[in-house]
């Protein structure tokens, strides 16, 4: 089975749907949302109930920081234009889709894989995988052979053997990488809504459980549009910059 | 799936037919399935408690790259299981001999070496540009097809440059055969492409001497000693060996990978045209570098001041063999000069190309005696005269301009095999306007677009 790993979208409507489609072109049959459905972008309902969708089809999704907030009675140690942001949302959401984001489970597992939003070893701290520490610990706590998470809005992969030094890859966009059995990996797909490494083309990545091959992807989406609608909506200008410069 | 292999057993439809070797890295059977044609051959890794994991880690590495490899060049990919079964890789198993079993023979004739040479440096490029360094290049890897090409086997230390290196993270220990270990790879560098150049000199060395450059050390000291110790020049050891190949195998034993030959390409087509290496004191020196040459070397090799070894190689096609097609009887006409004008803009943009300047000295029929024109002159002679003038002014430095005058009935042709016997990456020629002769003969320019294998770029002069 193909499965398209979704990270951070953010409610950023134009990127989802650019990799949705992407993903359906990919023959995906199975959708993993790594959390932070909402925050930042203009169109947390459009994004929240498209999600609602495919989990009533079977998707998998956990909760993010930003998913969190939205019920917290004060956004979760948030700052600044991402507490802004918060506030915004909640007004822009309904109590169906509130309840949906609170139902969300801080971790899901499956036989072979597990999935959160943040730090693995303690989901709710909301800590970042972003060096091979981190993920050493992640292989620590977890039995799990397939780790995948979001939170940190890059593409990478770690890999472990045995108790061997953790290994670190930056990927290449849609080279396949045969996840062998011998060893452990933590995926990070990078964001779906708000990349972070200067470049706005959108990120996710497709896993085949079967031949195990991973596959990390690019997708070019309409970013002026979003942006646009972001700054439309009076939200704070360094989010629809981070969309246009991917920051 | 478990069970001792034998003779008959079949794996996933693959039945077991022969043993070939039980190596050091694992056994290899001789396999038949009725979907395929070819001969195959199954390895499995040899896992034993207690074992150096690089075993196990190099079977991995082997399977995730040879999987992604294509071309005459390397064994066709099959099928693979992983570790959560049996595990196993399935090849093309390639019937031509291996170069170990010539190895015994050595020293071999200049042209055997110049023949193998070129044949095993064409695989390495082909490999380098597939974004992959085997960093394991020596006599028991490489094999050669019945056709005559060489073909690279075993990939269980190579490196990939766009798939997680399983190696680099978890061995401290250099890894290579220690005898064709290249310094950079003692210094637990991975991503050069030249260390793949460094042990084709070593190759080359023991091809034309009959003896090791640094004999066969046993220990991590013994190796670094190629960080400052030159090997003996092959002519000291063999007399035979000509200045040429001498420099190009210094060349590739140079302890800086900057000093290395740009690509396995330049080394694959200095070896087919030998006239054309440059020659420098390399070529003609019968000893080691004197003491305090060394010594110097020496203090560098032990920290602070190291070589220079770049952390990321480049595999890139970095610098492409470009031939400019000049046709010489159009002499002084502006088709040549507009010619010239895009040669020299085209290099600019290729600051590592090498420049081939090729003209065709079209006969009749193919002659055994060289041409002469009326006066007498050896029009091959000439022509070369006339190349090196047109290409004076293009201002490309002397060692990476080589110029080449075919004689031939048929222009085309003869371009399209130079370009394919070099592995030429880029032609650029110009068309001459149509006229009542071209479109009944057909034009050059139109023939090599059409059969060329690389990038062809035609000049016109466009509309007046």
């Amino acid at each position: 089975m193909r499965v398209a790993l979704l990270a951070d979208i953010h409610s950023n409507r134009e990127a989802l749907d650019a990799c949705l489609l992407h993903a359906h072109d990919q023959r995906v049959e199975q959708f993993v949302f790594l959390g932070d459905l909402v925050g930042y972008g203009a169109d947390p309902t459009y994004v929240v109930e498209k999600v609602m969708a495919l989990v009533r089809k079977g998707a998998i999704a956990v909760m993010g920081n930003h998913d969190a907030a939205i019920n917290a009675e004060a956004p979760l140690g948030m700052k600044g234009d991402a507490a802004i942001a918060i506030e915004w949302t909640r007004q822009q959401l309904g109590e169906a889709h509130r309840a949906f984001l609170r139902g969300l489970p801080l971790i899901a597992r499956h036989p072979v894989s597990f999935f959160s939003h943040a730090s693995p070893w303690a989901p709710l701290e909301w800590g970042y995988v972003s060096t091979p520490h981190d993920a050493q610990r992640s292989f620590s706590s977890i039995d799990s052979p397939l780790i995948c998470c979001g939170h940190v809005h890059v593409q990478r992969l770690y890999h472990q053997a045995d108790q061997a030094t953790v290994g670190q890859f930056d990927p290449t966009e849609e080279m396949p990488i045969h996840l062998s059995a011998q060893r452990r990996w933590l995926v990070l797909p990078g964001s779906v809504g708000r990349p972070r490494d200067h470049r706005p083309a959108s990120c996710y990545a497709v896993f085949d459980d079967r031949t195990r091959d991973l596959t990390y992807f690019r997708i070019p989406y309409e970013h002026f549009s979003a942006s646009e609608k972001i700054r439309a909506a009076g939200l704070p200008e360094s989010i629809s910059n981070g969309i246009l410069y991917g920051t | 799936m478990s069970g001792p292999l034998r003779t008959g057993k079949i794996i996933d439809g693959f039945e077991l037919e022969k043993r070939i070797q039980a190596g050091g890295m694992g056994a290899l059977w001789g396999v038949r399935h009725p979907q395929y044609k070819i001969p195959l051959i199954m390895k499995f890794p040899l896992i034993r408690y207690g074992d150096d994991s690089t075993a196990i880690v190099g079977f991995e590495v082997e399977q995730m790259i040879l999987s992604k490899l294509s071309g005459p060049h390397v064994p066709k990919f099959i099928a693979a299981r992983d570790f959560s079964d049996r595990p196993y890789l399935v090849m093309e198993r390639i019937t031509g001999g291996a170069l170990l079993d010539q190895l015994g023979k050595a020293p071999l004739s200049v042209e055997e070496v110049l023949s193998i040479g070129a044949r095993v440096a064409w695989a390495i490029h082909s490999l380098h540009k597939q974004d992959v360094i085997h960093l394991d290049i020596k006599p028991s890897n490489i094999m050669f097809r019945e056709s005559g090409e060489a073909v690279l086997i075993d990939f269980g230390f190579a490196h990939h440059n766009r798939l997680p290196d399983l190696l680099a993270e978890e061995f401290s220990i250099p890894m290579g055969t220690r005898t064709y270990i290249s310094p950079e790879q003692i210094m637990r560098i991975r991503t050069e492409p030249k260390s793949d150049l460094f042990a084709l000199g070593i190759l080359l060395y023991h091809l034309i001497t009959g003896k090791r450059p640094f004999n066969d050390p046993t220990t991590e000291h013994g190796m670094r000693r190629r960080l400052y110790m030159d090997p003996l020049p092959p002519r000291a050891r063999n007399p035979k060996c000509p200045a040429y190949l001498q420099e190009l195998i210094l060349k590739c034993l140079e302890v800086e990978p900057k000093n290395r030959p740009e690509t396995a390409a330049e080394v694959g087509f200095l070896l087919q045209n030998p006239a054309q290496v440059v020659l420098t004191s390399r070529s003609t020196k019968l000893t080691r570098d004197p003491f305090l040459k060394r010594a110097k070397r020496w203090i560098r090799s032990l920290g602070e001041n190291s070589p220079e070894f770049p952390k990321q190689g480049k595999s890139k096609d970095h610098a492409p063999i470009v031939v400019v097609a000049v046709d010489l009887s159009a002499k002084g006409q502006p088709i040549t000069e507009k010619l010239k004008e895009i040669a020299h803009q085209t290099l600019q943009t290729l600051p590592g190309a090498r420049l081939a300047c090729v003209s065709v000295l079209k006969v009749r029929h193919l002659a055994i005696d060289t041409p002469v024109d009326r006066k007498g002159r050896n029009l091959h002679v000439v022509q070369l005269g006339q190349l090196k003038h047109w290409a004076s002014q293009l201002d490309w430095p002397a060692e990476r301009i080589t110029y080449h005058v075919l004689v031939a009935p048929d222009p085309a042709k003869a371009l399209l095999d130079y370009a394919r016997t070099n592995h030429v990456d880029h032609i650029v020629m110009g068309a001459r306007g149509s006229s009542a002769i071209r479109r009944y003969l057909g034009s050059v320019s139109a023939k090599v677009v059409a059969q060329a294998l690389c990038t062809v770029t035609v000049i016109r002069l466009g509309q007046k």
